[in-house]
């Protein structure tokens, strides 16, 4: 079986405009309103695992290649598809109800979960329910425009930037990344295979109540043949979210300000990957594996 | 293109494609504004007290603008706030109606047991269980009530007492928490 490579495209663009537009703008209502319900001990529970999805996303993609040619003209604008798998580790978490209810952990859904666990109370028909999850899926997707543009003394740069304006009930959402590689081949004749060291910084606002931020650096390595090369880096990495909205639940608390500073779990990963080059048309794939695992696919067009 | 090459590149976009993304699947749960009865005693002679009030249940979903498929009470709060002139060794003997159903009783309870404010439900309140299983039903069957109808609902709810000493100069605070559901989708 032989897929053309314009399969590849058709594929790819439809992937990358569905994963731009649908699931992360229709969450969000659901999501800030979510959000609100929580006082800050409970909602860190509930939103690691989109904060470590969110960060493990935004801390991938920056590369598919450790050749960077030490001076002339590369431009590269291309369409990264990221996604982090979402399983059950991530669908749970332990909250402790309010009080007069037994002040004992129990397991209930994250925004990825499913129905919010309900606690009996000590009345008949009375009982805390905690929040549901609000979304549902085994991959949380997120699509971004990059350019990277070089090469000046064996540098590129890479730069992302959406700015999504609100749309009925969907916030305000910005994307701001910038990543920086050198090659370090470059120092070390006859080597083998290519080799570089990054750096990446992503900042995404969503809303009036979410911030997030993400940090990494790495190096990587590959190795071409002919139009196919293999890739891959190890990669140090941060991410925090900060959830700043008026709890607005019962209790004293009521109409107070909290913000929540939830740090991303994913610190380290390994990254493998298979680029594709026809021409100006540029095709990768990559698999990163860490406390999350995340898929990413590009597809580029440039020199 | 060799067939690994496809197989691997699929492999690594296949996932994103059939990632199944549902948003808003399971209702929503919003804390609904808690409602506030306030009894006040200023009682110079004689220890008994005696007080009604008609609270506004339609509070509940105020501020909340979504579609309501059901609201449910989680907890019920009771604070005494004693001001200057009360024994504070004063004890209370006495009840509060919903409707007329027993929601509350308590028997020589020192009124700086609830000097904060403390849930009805507490397990180690002074004498042991003051709620009653009847004005809960019937706290329940407002709140369904309050769902399924399109106007205002109020309740009635009945503070009465006597208490140990005198004066009392005292406010009773009776606060309901609920949680408001959206429709389930679909």
């Amino acid at each position: 079986m032989k897929l053309p490579a314009r399969a590849f495209i058709a594929l790819s663009s439809i992937l990358f405009a569905a994963l731009a537009t649908a699931p992360t703008a229709r969450a969000q209502s659901e999501l800030e309103d979510a959000v609100k319900q929580f006082t800050s001990d409970n909602a860190r529970g509930y939103l690691q695992p989109l904060i470590t999805a969110v960060g493990a996303n935004f801390n991938s993609g920056f590369y598919s290649t450790a050749a960077i040619g030490d001076m002339g003209l590369h431009i590269q604008l291309q369409l990264v598809g990221i996604g982090t798998l979402i399983g059950d580790a991530e669908k749970t978490f332990q909250a402790v109800p309010p009080q007069p209810y037994p002040q004992n952990a129990v397991q209930t859904a994250t925004v990825f979960g499913g129905v919010g666990t309900v606690v009996p109370g000590p009345a008949p028909g009375l009982e805390y329910h905690f929040q549901n999850g609000q979304v549902k899926t085994s991959i949380f997707p997120v699509a971004v425009p990059q350019l990277t543009v070089g090469n000046i003394f064996g540098t590129q740069a890479a730069i992302r930037y959406v700015p999504i304006p609100s749309i009925g009930s969907f916030p305000k959402t910005t994307l701001f990344g910038i990543g920086v590689r050198h090659s370090i081949s470059r120092y070390i004749p006859e080597i083998p295979v290519d080799l570089s060291a990054g750096i990446f910084y992503d900042k995404v606002t969503i809303g009036d109540i979410i911030d997030a931020h993400g940090f990494g650096f790495g190096g990587q390595a590959s190795k071409s043949f002919s139009l196919v090369t293999v890739y891959g880096g190890l990669q140090y990495e941060t991410s925090s979210l900060t959830a700043s909205y008026t709890y607005t639940g019962p209790g004293p608390a009521n109409n107070t300000h909290i913000s929540v500073d939830i740090d991303g779990e994913n610190k380290f990963r390994a990254t493998a990957g298979v680029n594709l080059d026809l021409m100006i048309l540029h095709l990768n794939g990559d698999i990163n594996l860490g406390k999350v695992t995340v898929v990413s696919a590009g597809v580029g067009f440039g020199l | 293109m060799s067939l690994k090459l496809v197989l691997l590149f699929s492999i690594l976009v296949l996932p994103l494609l059939g990632s199944d993304c549902q948003v808003g699947l399971y209702p929503l749960l919003f804390d609904g504004a808690p409602i506030t009865a306030t009894f006040r005693a200023d009682v110079t002679t004689g220890t008994a007290f005696d007080d009604s009030r008609t609270v506004d249940l339609e509070e509940i979903r105020r501020g909340i603008d979504k579609r309501i498929d059901s609201i449910k009470v989680f907890n019920v709060s009771l604070q005494i706030d004693s001001t200057a002139g009360t024994n504070p060794s004063t004890t209370l003997t006495g009840a509060v109606l919903i409707n007329g159903d027993t929601l509350i009783r308590v028997n020589g309870v020192p009124i700086s047991d609830f000097a904060t404010e403390r849930s009805i439900f507490d397990s180690t309140i002074t004498g042991g269980r003051v709620f009653k299983n009847k004005g809960v039903a019937t706290l329940i069957a407002l709140l369904k009530q309050l769902t399924q109808g399109t106007g205002g609902l109020t309740a009635t709810v009945h503070a009465l007492g006597n208490a140990s000493s005198s004066p009392l100069h005292f406010t009773i605070k009776l606060k309901l928490y609920t949680q408001v559901f959206t429709p389930k989708k679909g």
